[in-house]
C-alpha cells in the first residue's frame, strides 16, 4: 500500500473521528461553563463552575439568574423514573426472552416464522401505533404510570432478548443439558444449573443492549406520560428550544444522561469480552 | 441371561425411518461395539438405550425388567458424549462434582468420590484447572470422570476418540480396554471405525442404515461377513468387488474372472442352480504379487505406490479396472511396473448379485 | 536433473508472545511434490502454514515461492491456495456451484468448468451430490467439497490444513488414494499438515517432522520409517507406536551386549569402536518396532525374552499382542494366531537387526 492511500485512509477515519467526537468534547465543556460563557466560541471554560449540575436540581435558582423559564421540576424525579422503568423492563425483557429463545433453540417452538415475525414488528415505524397506544393506556388507566411504560417498554425490546440469547444458547451443544438429564436433573435444574450459567455473558450482553434501547425512548415516554412517570429522555426534550435557553444546565444534562449507560457498560466489560469471543466448544 | 435386551427398535426422524428393527442382548461385564459409518444411527441408539430419546417402537430390557419408561438417570447408565460435557468456566473438580451435587450428596463424600475416580484415571492434577487448558487425552479423561463418578453399571461411548490425535487415539484406545477390564463394567462402544470396534470388543454389531447387519466377535465380522456391505464395510483398505462367471459341474464350482479360474469343491450345490454370475470379494491382503508371470495369475499395471505401515499398498490397473493389493515394502515394485497377481483361494468371498449376501461355500 | 524448488521456509521463527510457536525451521518443496507437515497437535505445523500462506508475519526468516520472495507479500499474491481445518464452503450454493467458483472466476467456458467438476467430483465421490445445496450436508461432504474447490483452479503450490479430520475413517482411505492420483495427474505441488501419520506416509513423497516448534527430521516415508535420527521420530512415525525400553550396554569377554531383564543381546556389529566405548556401562534406549518381534511359544535361541501376554486387540488380519517384559509393556504386531491367550507366558525374539539404539539423555539415534 503506498504511502498516499495510507495517509488517504489515516485522513478519513480522522475527519470521521472528528465528525462524531467533537459535538461531544464540546458538550462535556459547556456543562462546566458558567452563563457568561454559554454562547462563546472557545473550548475550553475559563472558569469552571459546578453551578450547571446545580441547576438541575434546583431550577428555581435560575428564575433568579436570568428571569423567565419554562423548566422548573428538578431532574431528580425522570432520573429515578428512568432507572426504575428502564430497569425493570429490561429485567423482564430478558427473562422472557430467555425463556422463549430456549425453547425455540431446544425445542423449536416457537417455530422460525413466529421468530421473524416478531422481527417484523420491529421493522413498523414507532409512529404508526403511537395513537392507539394512547388510547389502549386511557382507557386502562395506564398513561403516565410506571407500570405502562415498563409493560410496553419490555414488549417493544423482548424480541432482540429472543434474538441474542437464541444464539448463545444454540451454541451450547445439547449433549451438554443431556448429560446433566442423565444424571438426574430435573428439566428446569437443567436450564438453571447448565444453560444458564453457560450464557452469562449472552444474558449480560442482551440486558446491556435492551437496556440502551430503552433509555433513550423518547417517543412513547413522551406521548404517554405527564407528570408521574416523566423519564430522563423527556425532561431532556424541555430543554431543547426552552425559553430562556439554557445551554449550560442542558450539557450537564447530557452529561448525567450518559453516565448511567456507561457506568453499567464499565462494569460488564469482562462479561463483553467473553460474549464476543465465545468459541468455547471443542 | 442376557444383561440389557433391546427388542424391536424403531425409530423415525420425521418420515425417515432411523432405526429399523434393531434387536441384540448385551452380556454382563462385556465390552460390544456398535460400528457403523455416520448417520447409521449408532447415537440415535446410544440415547434411546440412555433413555434421552424415546423409541417409536420397542422395548429395553435391564436384568429382565422393562426400563422403557424408565427416567435416564434411574436406569444405572452413563454416557460419555462426542462432545463431551466439561463446563469452560468451572474447574476439573467442579465438572466432575456436578452430577453427585445434583443428587445432594454430602459434601465429605462428593469430595471423596471426585478424589477416588480422579486417581483412577490419572486426573488429579487437573482438578484445579479448568478445562480449557486440558490436553485431548486430558479432556476425554475428565469427561469420562465425570460419568463414572455416578458409578454406573452400564457405560455408553459416542465416538470418544473422535476428536483425538491419531497417535493419541492408539493409546487411549487400549487404555479404555485395560480400563474396562479392570472395572469389570458393561460397555457399549460405537464408533465409524470399524478397526477400533475390532480392536477394542469382544462382540460387535455392525449398523448399516439403521439395521444390524452382522452380529458377533470381531475376528467372526471380518473373516465372515454376512453381505457385501458388512464386506465392504470392516476392510481397510478397501476390499476388491470383482465380477466373476460360475460354472457348477459336479460337486465343483469353477469361478472365472478374467484369466483367472478357481475351482471349489461345494456342499451346497442348490445355490448355484442356474446362476451364471457371482460377485467374488478379495482383500488387498489376500493377493500374492509377484514380478513373474506364471498359471492362473492376472496381469496388471502399477498405477500407484502408498506406503502402509510396514507395506505398500499397490492400485493396479486391469482392463480399466483398479484392484488394490499389498506388498511388502523389499519387494522392489515401482509405479508403472507390470505385475502379476495371484488370488489366495482361501480367503475369497462369494456374493450373490442380486441380493448381496454371501455365498457359503 | 535439476529438481525445481517451488517453496523454500528459511530459518522461520514466530513468536506469540512467550510462546515460541515455530523455531528456526527450515525446508524447501520441490515442483510436483507432495510434502507433509506432520506432527501433533500444537507442534507448529499450522502456524508454519499459517506463515506460508501469509496470514501470519513471521518474526524471523524468509518465505520464497518460485524464487520469488514473498514473506512480506499478502496471501492473495503469493499464487498460493489453501484449504483450512474449517473449510470454506458456500453454504447456499450447490456442490456443482462450489466446486466451480474458481474456474469461474478464472473465466474458463462452461464445457471445460463441466469437465473438470465432474472429474473432480467423481474423485471426491459427490458425483450424487451435484445439485444439492452445500450446506445442506454433512463435515464430511463439507470438507471434501472445500478440497475440490481448490484443486479445480491447479494452483501452483496448494496448501492443506488437515483437510481429511472430519471425515470418516472409511472414506478417508479412499480420499487418500484419490487425492494422492489427482496430485500426480495435475502435477500439483501440496503442502500439507496433519498430525496422522499413516496419512502423511501414504501419500507424500516427502515428510517433515516437527515438534515443539522445531523441525526434527525431513525425508522420504520410507526413509525416516527406517531410519529414525530420534525417539521422537521413531515413536510418532509407524503404528503401533515403537516400543522404547530401557537397556544396560555392557562388555563381556570382548564383545559388546545390551542387557534387558534376563537376556543378553549380542550387539557387536553395530557399534563402531568409539562409539562402542562411548556407551559402554551406561543405559541406552533400545527401540523396536512391533512389527519387527517374533513371538514364540518355547525359548529357541539367545534373543528371545520372555514375556507374559496382557491384551490382545483384533485389527483386520492382524493381531495387536500387549506383553508385560519386567515391568514394561510391550507390543508385538502379529498376523493373526490361536495359540495366543491373555495371560499366557510366551517369548519375544528380539533380533539385533531390527534393533534401534538411542542415547538415553539426548534421545538422538546413535546406531
Amino acid at each position: 500500500m503506498s504511502i498516499v492511500t495510507k495517509a488517504l485512509k489515516y485522513i478519513c477515519v480522522g475527519i470521521f473521528l472528528l465528525w462524531i467526537l467533537v459535538p461531544v468534547a464540546w458538550m462535556v465543556c459547556l456543562a462546566f461553563k458558567s452563563y457568561p460563557e454559554w454562547r462563546v466560541a472557545y473550548f475550553f471554560p475559563k472558569d469552571p463552575t459546578l453551578s450547571n449540575f446545580i441547576i438541575l436540581f434546583e431550577p428555581k435558582r435560575i428564575i433568579g439568574m436570568m428571569g423567565a423559564t419554562a423548566i422548573v421540576d428538578p431532574v431528580t424525579l425522570p432520573l429515578i423514573n428512568s432507572l426504575i422503568v428502564v430497569g425493570i423492563s429490561t429485567v423482564i425483557a430478558v427473562f422472557i426472552g430467555f425463556f422463549t429463545a430456549y425453547g425455540a433453540s431446544r425445542y423449536n417452538s416457537p417455530g422460525p416464522f413466529s421468530l421473524f415475525f416478531t422481527l417484523l414488528t420491529r421493522m413498523l415505524p414507532p409512529a404508526t401505533f403511537v395513537t392507539p397506544i394512547m388510547v389502549y393506556y386511557s382507557n386502562l388507566k395506564l398513561l403516565d404510570t410506571h407500570l405502562g411504560l415498563i409493560l410496553l417498554y419490555a414488549a417493544v425490546t423482548v424480541t432482540y432478548g429472543i434474538w441474542i440469547l437464541k444464539g448463545f444458547i444454540d451454541n451450547i451443544p445439547r449433549e451438554w443439558e443431556e448429560a446433566a438429564l442423565l444424571e438426574g436433573a430435573t428439566h428446569s435444574q437443567v436450564i438453571f444449573r447448565v444453560t444458564l450459567p453457560l450464557i452469562k455473558s449472552g444474558l449480560v450482553v442482551s440486558g446491556l443492549f435492551i437496556f440502551l434501547l430503552n433509555w433513550a425512548e423518547l417517543l412513547f415516554a413522551l406521548v404517554l406520560t405527564n407528570v408521574n412517570a416523566v423519564t430522563l429522555p423527556v425532561h431532556i426534550s424541555k430543554y431543547v428550544g426552552a425559553v430562556g435557553q439554557l445551554y449550560g444546565p442542558q450539557a450537564a444534562l447530557g452529561i448525567i444522561s450518559s453516565l448511567v449507560p456507561l457506568i453499567v457498560g464499565y462494569m460488564i466489560q469482562k462479561h463483553l469480552v467473553t460474549a464476543f469471543t465465545f468459541g468455547m466448544v471443542r | 441371561m442376557a444383561y440389557l435386551e433391546i427388542k424391536n427398535i424403531l425409530k423415525k426422524y420425521g418420515g425417515k425411518i432411523v432405526l429399523n428393527n434393531i434387536s441384540f442382548d448385551i452380556f454382563k461385564g462385556e465390552i460390544f461395539a456398535i460400528a457403523g459409518p455416520p448417520g447409521s444411527g449408532k447415537t440415535s441408539l446410544l440415547k434411546i438405550i440412555a433413555g434421552l430419546l424415546p423409541p417409536d417402537e420397542g422395548k429395553i430390557y435391564l436384568e429382565g425388567r422393562d426400563i422403557t419408561n424408565t427416567p435416564p438417570s434411574a436406569r444405572g447408565i452413563g454416557m460419555l458424549f462426542e462432545i463431551p460435557p466439561l463446563y469452560p468456566d468451572r474447574t476439573g473438580f467442579e465438572n466432575i462434582a456436578f452430577p453427585l451435587r445434583l443428587q445432594k450428596l454430602p459434601e465429605n463424600e462428593v469430595r471423596k468420590r471426585v478424589y477416588e475416580v480422579a486417581d483412577l484415571l490419572g486426573i488429579k492434577h487437573l482438578l484445579d484447572r479448568t478445562p480449557g487448558t486440558y490436553s485431548g487425552g486430558e479432556y476425554q479423561r475428565a469427561a469420562l470422570a465425570r460419568v463414572l463418578v455416578r458409578r454406573p453399571n452400564i457405560l455408553l461411548l459416542d465416538e470418544p476418540l473422535r476428536n483425538l490425535d491419531a497417535k493419541i487415539q492408539e493409546i487411549m484406545r487400549s487404555w479404555f480396554k485395560r480400563l474396562q477390564r479392570e472395572l469389570g463394567i458393561t460397555m457399549i462402544y460405537a464408533t465409524h471405525d470399524p478397526f477400533e470396534g475390532m480392536a477394542v470388543s469382544d462382540r460387535m454389531a455392525i449398523l448399516l442404515n439403521g439395521v444390524v447387519k452382522q452380529l458377533g466377535k470381531p475376528f467372526e465380522t471380518y473373516f465372515n461377513p454376512k453381505s457385501l456391505d458388512v464386506a465392504e464395510y470392516v476392510s481397510i483398505p478397501a476390499i476388491n468387488i470383482l465380477e466373476g462367471s460360475v460354472k457348477l459341474l459336479d460337486d465343483t464350482l469353477n469361478i472365472r474372472i478374467d484369466e483367472i479360474s478357481i475351482s471349489k469343491r461345494i456342499r451346497e450345490k442348490s445355490i448355484f442352480m442356474g446362476k451364471e454370475k457371482v460377485l467374488v470379494g478379495i482383500r488387498p491382503e489376500d493377493i500374492i504379487v509377484s514380478k513373474e508371470p506364471g498359471a492362473g495369475k492376472i496381469e496388471g499395471k502399477v498405477s500407484l505406490i502408498q506406503v502402509f505401515g510396514s507395506d505398500i499398498l499397490l492400485t493396479i490397473e486391469i482392463h480399466g479396472t483398479a484392484i488394490r493389493a499389498m506388498a511388502e515394502k523389499a519387494s522392489g515394485i515401482r509405479e508403472g511396473e507390470t505385475i502379476y497377481l495371484k488370488f489366495n483361494e482361501e480367503k475369497i468371498y462369494l456374493f450373490d448379485p442380486e441380493t448381496k449376501d454371501a455365498i457359503n461355500v | 536433473m535439476m529438481v525445481e524448488v517451488k517453496l523454500e521456509v528459511e530459518n522461520l521463527t514466530k513468536r506469540f508472545g512467550d510462546l515460541v510457536a515455530v523455531n528456526n525451521v527450515s525446508f524447501e518443496v520441490r515442483e510436483s511434490e507432495f510434502f507433509s507437515l506432520l506432527g501433533p497437535s500444537g507442534c507448529g505445523k499450522t502456524t508454519t502454514l499459517r506463515c506460508i500462506a501469509g496470514l501470519e508475519m513471521p518474526d524471523e526468516g524468509k518465505i520464497i515461492i518460485k524464487g520469488r520472495d514473498v514473506t512480506t507479500l499478502p496471501p492473495q499474491q503469493r499464487g498460493i491456495s489453501l484449504v483450512f481445518q474449517e473449510f470454506a464452503v458456500f453454504p447456499h450454493m450447490t456442490v456443482y456451484e462450489n466446486l466451480a467458483f474458481g474456474l469461474r472466476v478464472r473465466k474458463f467456458s462452461r464445457d471445460e468448468i463441466r469437465k473438470k467438476v465432474l472429474a473432480i467430483a467423481e474423485s471426491l465421490h459427490l458425483t450424487d451430490q451435484l445439485e444439492v445445496k452445500a450446506g445442506r450436508l454433512g463435515l464430511s461432504e463439507q470438507q471434501r467439497i472445500a478440497l475440490g474447490r481448490s484443486i479445480a483452479v491447479e494452483p501452483e503450490i496448494l496448501l492443506l490444513d488437515e483437510p481429511l479430520t472430519l471425515v470418516d475413517a472409511k472414506i478417508k482411505e479412499s480420499m487418500r488414494r484419490e487425492l494422492r492420483r489427482l496430485q500426480k495427474e495435475l502435477n500439483i505441488t501440496i503442502l500439507y499438515v496433519t498430525h496422522d501419520q499413516l496419512e502423511a506416509m501414504m501419500m507424500s513423497d516427502r515428510i517433515a517432522v516437527m515438534n515443539a516448534g522445531r523441525l526434527l527430521q525431513v525425508g522420504a516415508p520410507m526413509e525416516i520409517y527406517e531410519n529414525p535420527q530420534n525417539v521422537f521420530v521413531a515413536r510418532f512415525i509407524g503404528s503401533p507406536t515403537i516400543n522404547i525400553l530401557c537397556a544396560k550396554l555392557e562388555r563381556e569377554n570382548g564383545m559388546l551386549k545390551l542387557i534387558i531383564n534376563d537376556v543378553k543381546l549380542d550387539v557387536s556389529g553395530k557399534f563402531s569402536k568409539e562409539v562402542g566405548e562411548k556407551y559402554v556401562g551406561r543405559s541406552v534406549l533400545l527401540g523396536i518396532r512391533p512389527e519387527d518381534l517374533l513371538i514364540l511359544k518355547e525359548k529357541e535361541s539367545k534373543y528371545d525374552v520372555k514375556c507374559k501376554v496382557d491384551m490382545i486387540e483384533l485389527l483386520g488380519n492382524r493381531m495387536e499382542v500387549h506383553m508385560r517384559l519386567g515391568k514394561e509393556l510391550v507390543r508385538a504386531l502379529t498376523l493373526i494366531r490361536f495359540d495366543i491367550r491373555e495371560g499366557d507366558e510366551i517369548f519375544l525374539r528380539l533380533y539385533p537387526e531390527k534393533i534401534y539404539i538411542f542415547d538415553k539423555e539426548t534421545e538422538e539415534r546413535i546406531v
